[in-house]
C-alpha cells in the first residue's frame, strides 16, 4: 500500500531494533456524540485536542473526519493465549478518538506485537521509543496469541484494549465542550480485530474475514497483510465499524421505533429526520483511499451487501416519513 | 432520565417497587436500565429472577466497576431472567428493553476514592446515551453510594440530565419521621448535597415520596372486620396525613402509594396483569399503583417547582 | 479508453517540525526567587562567585572536545511562578537585569540568557505577550508523560498520572486504617538493583474547593520543562517555543516583571540558548527537585522528528557529536555550596 492512505504518522512504528511486527490487534468503539447539535469543524478539532501541543488531523471530504493525537498507555501483562501456556507482553498501546461529521465518535486502541528484544523487561525508555509496539516474551505461537486475544472476555484476562478504547470514549463524552444532551438513544458498537502480519509478495492484497458475535453490537474481524499495511488495516476497521454502526442504528433502532410510534399514535418524525439528515449522508465507503482499501472494502461488500441493506433501510425511512406526513399521528 | 430510589430503612419494598416501576416503563416502549447500587446486599437480581445475579454477580458488577475498574455487565432481562413476564417482554409490540446492571456478590460498602465521582458520572452519561430511563437503586439509609451519586450529579457534565429522587417509606409515624430525617436531617440528603455543590432548594424540588405497604381501607374490607377497628384506622390514617403535610411530605410530593400486597411481602418479583387476572395471586390495585408511579416519573407538571 | 490513474492523498497535517538553534553546552549558573532580588545583589553575587571556577572548567572541557569554536551559553533562572508579594512590590525587570549583569561582571563572566520559571509553565514569546503567542508548556509536558507499566498492568485501569502523581515504581497498596494493615507491602522501584529508591513525584496540585480549579504545577515539573527547553526538545504543534527575545537598542524593558518574555537574551553575541548538553551548577537543596525532573524526562514520549532532527544536527557538526538516545543523558548537574569560613575578629 502507499503511505498516502494514512492521515497521520501515528500508526505503530516499526521498532527500533528492526524486529517486524507479527500481529496487530485493535478495538474500535462507535457511538453518537452526546451533544444536541452536530459539532462545527472548529468544535470538533477542539474536542479532539486530547494532548496539548500535538496536532489534530482533519480531512473535510468526502465526510469531515477529525482525529485526535495518539494517546500512549503502558502495559506489562499476561497474554491470553489459546491452546497453549502463556506469554508476557510489555510495551505501549496507542489510542485515538475520531469525530465524523461532528456527530459520530469512535475510540480506537491498537498495538503491534513483535518478538521481545531481550529475555527480561528492559528500561522503560526503551518501550517509550517505540510507541504502539508491544514485545512478547516467551515466544508463543502467533496464531494462538491471536485467537486468545479475539476470544478474551470481560473483564479481560490478557491485554485489555477494550478498556482503553472505552476510556477514550468516556473521556471525550465527559468533555466540557459538549452539552451532554443525547440527540438519539443508541448503543455503542464494538469491533475487535486482529491481523497477522508477514512480508507479502508484491502483488498480494490484504485479506479480511468478519464474524458477527452472539453478543449484540459486537463484531470480530480477522485480517491479513504485510507489516506496512497496519495503518491501512486500522483505518479499514474504523470505517467498517462506522458503517456497521450506521446500519445497525437505522435498522434496529430507528425503523422499529418509528413503526411502534406510528402504531401507538406517537410522532416518529424527529428520529426519522435525524436518520435522513444526519446519518444517511455519512454512508461513504472509503474506497477513495487507494486500491488496497478499495479491494478490501469491495471484498467485504460482496459478502455482506451492507450498502444495499443500508439503501433499503433509508428507503424504508423515507416511506415512513411520507406516511407520517400524509396522515399525521393523532398526538402530533 | 435518572431516578434515584432510596429509603430510610430496609424492608420498605423500595427494590421490588423500583423493579416493577422499571418494568412498566419498558412496557411503555422505553429502554430502561436498572442499576443495583445497593453495594452491601444486591437484591435486584433476585427480584428480576436472574439466577446468575441472584445475590450479585461473580465479576464485573457495579462494585467492581468502581473498585477494580472493570466494565459493568449489562444483563438483558429478556435473555437472562427465569421470569416468564420478563422473558416475554420483547414479544410485546413496541416494548423497550429492560437491562440489569447487577451488583457484585460479596461486594460490601467501599469508601469513595478521588476518581469515583467522575467514573460514576461517566457511567450515567454512557447509560443516558443508550437508555431513556435509568433507575438507580440505592441502599437504605445513609451510605457511600448516596454520597457518590450526589457528588457525581453535582458535576457539570451531568447538568443536562434530568435527575429525580424517590424516597420510599412505610406508612407509619416512625417511618415518616425517619424518611424526613433522611432528606432534611443534619446528615440528610439536602445537607450532604449542598456540601457537594447542589443547590438545596433545587435538590429538594427533585425529591418525591413513595408510601409503601399502605393498608387501603376501601380494598381490604376483609381484613377490617369490626366497625370500631375501621373507625380507628381511618382516624389514624388522617393523623399520619397531617403529620406528613407538616413535614413537607404531603400529597403534592407524593409520587405513589403502593398498597399492602401479601404476595409481594412473601415473594419480591415483577408482576404483570396475568398475575392479577389469570392466576389472581396479586391485587389489581398493586399493578395499578406501579403503573401510576411509572407514569408520574415523566409527568412534568408533577415535578415542577413547588 | 484508457484507465486514468488517480491517486488520492488524505495527508492534512504535514509533519512540519521547526528546528531550533543548538549550541554545544548550556550552563545554568543559578536559580533564585524573584523576591531575593528585592534584597539587592547579596545572594546572586555569592552564587555567581561560586559558579565561576566550574563554568571555566566546563568551558575548557567543551572546547577541548569540540574545538575552539564550540558554542557555549550561560543562563540564569528566576523563580517567579508563585510570587508571595503583591505585583507592585516586585522588582522591575530593569532592576533585576542590572543586578544580574553587574554580579556576573564581578564574577568574571557573562550571563547570556535570563529566564522566568513562570515562563516555563506558559511560554511568553515577547514582552506583553497576549494569549495568542503563549504556549502552555507545562500542560504540554504533562500530556507527554507515559507512566511506566506495573507488572500486571493490562490497560484496565487508568494511568494514575491523571491524578497528578508520577512514581518510578510500584506504590505500597493504599491502607486507610492502620489497624487494617497487618499485610503491609513496601513500595518497589521498577528495575531496581537489589534495593529500591522509590520516588513519588507530585506533578501538580488542584484547589479542590474551586470547581474550575487550575493546576498549580510543582517545581519538579517546571524544572523538567526548563531542562527540555535547554535541550531544545519542546514544540507546540511543531512550532518552536519560548524563543529567546532580544530587546532592541531603543526598546526599554517593560515596567512589570510578568510582562517580560520567558527567556530574555542579555548579550548580543550569545551562543544559542539550547544545546546538546545542559549543565546546571546549583546549591544542593535543588537536588531533590532536579532528580524528580530527570525522572519526569525519562517518562516522556518525545516527538520522533524532533529527536531525529537534533541527532542529525549533532552528527553534522564539524566535530561530530553523538548524542545518547535518552534525552536525560544530556543533562548534567553539579551541586555545590561553600561551607562557611568562620572569621575570627
Amino acid at each position: 500500500m502507499s503511505p498516502s492512505t494514512t492521515e497521520r504518522d501515528g500508526g505503530p512504528a516499526v521498532p527500533d531494533d528492526g524486529a517486524q511486527p507479527l500481529l496487530g490487534f485493535g478495538e474500535v468503539r462507535t457511538c453518537l456524540i452526546q451533544n444536541l447539535a452536530g459539532l462545527s469543524p472548529s468544535a470538533s478539532v477542539a474536542l479532539m485536542q486530547l494532548t496539548p501541543g500535538s496536532p489534530v488531523s482533519k480531512v473535510d471530504r468526502p465526510t469531515r473526519r477529525v482525529v485526535s493525537p495518539e494517546q500512549v498507555t503502558g502495559v506489562d501483562c499476561r497474554l491470553h493465549v489459546a491452546r497453549e501456556g502463556r506469554g508476557r507482553a510489555i510495551g505501549t498501546v496507542l489510542s485515538h478518538a475520531v469525530v465524523t461529521n461532528g456527530r459520530i465518535l469512535q475510540g480506537t486502541a491498537h498495538v503491534a506485537l513483535t518478538s521481545a528484544t531481550a529475555k527480561e523487561r528492559r528500561e522503560w525508555r526503551h518501550y517509550l521509543r517505540q510507541p504502539g509496539v508491544i514485545e512478547v516474551l516467551g515466544s508463543p505461537n502467533p496464531h494462538n496469541v491471536m485467537d486468545g486475544y479475539l476470544t478474551d472476555v470481560s473483564p479481560a484476562r490478557g491485554l485489555d484494549l477494550a478498556s482503553i478504547s472505552d476510556r477514550i470514549i468516556g473521556e471525550v463524552q465527559q468533555s466540557n465542550r459538549l452539552d451532554h444532551t443525547t440527540a438519539l438513544r443508541t448503543g455503542t458498537a464494538v469491533v475487535r480485530w486482529a491481523a497477522t502480519l508477514a512480508p507479502q509478495p508484491p502483488q498480494a492484497k490484504p485479506t479480511v474475514g468478519i464474524t458477527k458475535s452472539d453478543v449484540p453490537n459486537f463484531h470480530v474481524i480477522r485480517l491479513n497483510g504485510s507489516p506496512e499495511d497496519l495503518p491501512l488495516l486500522i483505518r479499514f476497521c474504523e470505517e467498517f465499524a462506522l458503517h456497521e454502526w450506521l446500519l445497525t442504528t437505522v435498522q434496529d433502532v430507528i425503523v422499529p421505533r418509528a413503526e411502534t410510534d406510528i402504531a401507538r399514535d406517537r410522532d416518529p418524525l424527529d428520529s426519522l429526520l435525524f436518520a435522513l439528515n444526519e446519518l444517511a449522508p455519512l454512508w461513504m465507503p472509503p474506497t477513495h483511499l487507494g486500491p488496497d482499501m478499495k479491494a478490501l472494502w469491495e471484498a467485504m461488500e460482496s459478502r455482506t451487501h451492507y450498502s444495499r441493506l443500508f439503501e433499503r433501510q433509508t428507503a424504508r425511512i423515507r416511506d415512513l416519513r411520507d406516511q407520517v406526513k400524509i396522515r399525521p399521528p393523532r398526538r402530533y | 432520565m435518572l431516578i434515584f430510589a432510596t429509603s430510610d430503612k430496609g424492608g420498605t419494598g423500595r427494590s421490588v417497587t423500583g423493579c416493577n416501576m422499571a418494568y412498566r416503563r419498558a412496557l411503555q416502549g422505553e429502554a430502561v436500565a436498572y442499576l443495583d447500587f445497593d453495594f452491601g446486599s444486591p437484591t435486584a437480581g433476585a427480584i428480576f429472577d436472574v439466577p446468575e445475579a441472584e445475590r450479585g454477580v461473580d465479576a464485573s458488577g457495579l462494585h467492581s466497576y468502581f473498585t477494580r475498574h472493570t466494565e459493568s455487565q449489562q444483563l438483558d432481562t429478556a435473555l437472562h431472567s427465569d421470569s416468564d413476564t420478563l422473558r416475554d417482554l420483547p414479544r410485546i409490540s413496541g416494548a423497550g428493553r429492560l437491562v440489569l446492571l447487577p451488583g457484585d456478590k460479596d461486594g460490601g460498602e467501599f469508601s469513595i476514592s478521588a476518581d469515583m465521582p467522575a467514573r460514576c458520572a461517566q457511567l450515567f452519561l454512557r447509560l443516558d446515551r443508550e437508555f431513556d430511563l435509568c433507575v438507580v437503586d440505592l441502599s437504605a439509609g445513609r451510605s457511600y453510594a448516596v454520597d457518590l451519586v450526589l457528588e457525581a450529579t453535582a458535576r457539570p457534565e451531568l447538568a443536562a440530565l434530568t435527575s429525580r429522587w424517590l424516597v420510599f417509606h412505610r406508612w407509619t409515624k416512625q417511618h415518616i419521621l425517619a424518611a424526613h430525617g433522611l432528606v432534611f436531617g443534619e446528615r440528610g440528603l439536602l445537607k450532604a448535597g449542598e456540601r457537594r455543590g447542589h443547590d438545596p432548594q433545587r435538590l429538594n424540588n427533585s425529591v418525591r415520596y413513595v408510601r409503601t405497604a399502605v393498608v387501603d381501607l376501601c380494598v381490604d374490607q376483609e381484613s377490617v372486620t369490626r366497625p370500631a377497628q375501621g373507625a380507628w384506622l381511618r382516624a389514624y390514617d388522617q393523623k399520619l396525613r397531617e403529620q406528613a403535610d407538616k413535614l413537607r411530605m404531603g400529597r403534592a410530593r407524593l409520587a405513589g402509594q403502593i398498597p399492602f400486597d401479601p404476595m409481594l411481602q412473601w415473594s419480591e418479583q415483577v408482576i404483570d396483569d396475568s398475575d392479577v387476572s389469570g392466576l389472581k395471586i396479586a391485587n389489581q390495585a398493586t399493578v395499578q399503583a406501579f403503573e401510576d408511579l411509572a407514569a408520574k416519573l415523566s409527568d412534568e407538571r408533577f415535578w415542577e417547582g413547588l | 479508453m484508457t484507465a486514468v490513474d488517480v491517486s488520492y492523498n488524505e495527508m492534512t497535517e504535514s509533519a512540519r517540525v521547526a528546528a531550533v538553534p543548538l549550541g554545544h553546552l548550556s550552563v545554568e549558573t543559578g536559580r533564585l526567587y524573584l523576591e531575593d532580588f528585592a534584597d539587592g545583589d547579596r545572594k546572586i553575587t555569592h552564587q555567581l562567585e561560586q559558579v565561576a571556577p566550574w563554568l571555566e572548567a566546563a568551558t575548557k572541557r567543551t572546547r577541548k572536545r569540540f574545538g575552539r569554536n564550540a558554542r557555549i551559553s550561560t543562563c540564569f533562572l528566576v523563580d517567579d511562578y508563585s510570587p508571595s508579594g503583591a505585583v507592585d512590590d516586585q522588582p522591575k525587570p530593569s532592576e533585576v537585569v542590572d543586578i544580574v549583569t553587574t554580579a556576573a561582571d564581578q564574577a568574571g563572566f557573562k550571563i547570556d540568557y535570563l529566564a522566568r520559571e513562570a515562563g516555563c509553565a506558559v511560554a511568553y514569546e515577547r514582552p506583553y505577550s497576549g494569549p495568542r503567542d503563549q504556549s502552555a508548556l507545562a500542560d504540554i509536558v504533562a500530556g507527554l508523560i507515559v507512566e511506566e507499566a506495573a507488572v500486571g498492568a493490562n490497560g484496565s485501569r487508568p494511568p494514575t498520572a491523571q491524578t497528578g502523581w508520577l512514581s518510578n515504581g510500584e506504590r505500597s497498596p493504599a491502607v486507610s486504617v492502620a489497624m487494617d494493615a497487618p499485610q503491609w507491602e513496601p513500595p518497589e522501584e521498577f528495575g531496581k538493583y537489589r534495593h529500591s529508591v522509590f520516588v513519588d513525584i507530585e506533578l501538580w496540585s488542584l484547589d479542590h474547593y474551586q470547581q474550575s480549579a487550575k493546576r498549580q504545577y510543582s517545581c519538579s515539573l517546571l524544572s523538567a520543562v526548563w531542562q527540555l527547553l535547554r535541550l531544545g526538545l519542546l514544540r507546540d504543534a511543531g512550532d518552536a517555543v519560548a524563543k529567546p527575545y532580544r530587546f532592541g537598542a531603543g526598546e526599554g524593558f517593560p515596567d512589570l516583571w510578568q510582562q517580560l518574555p520567558s527567556i530574555t537574551q542579555l548579550t548580543p553575541d550569545a551562543a544559542p540558548f539550547a544545546a546538546y548538553q545542559a549543565l546546571s551548577v546549583l546549591p544542593p537543596h535543588f537536588r531533590a527537585a532536579e532528580h524528580a525532573a530527570e525522572i519526569i524526562v525519562d517518562h516522556l514520549r518525545f516527538d520522533k522528528t524532533v529527536l531525529k532532527q537534533t541527532a542529525d544536527r549533532a552528527r553534522d557538526e564539524t566535530n561530530a557529536v553523538t548524542l545518547p538516545d535518552n534525552p536525560a543523558g544530556r543533562l548534567s548537574h553539579l551541586f555545590f555550596n561553600d561551607v562557611h569560613v568562620a572569621l575570627n575578629d
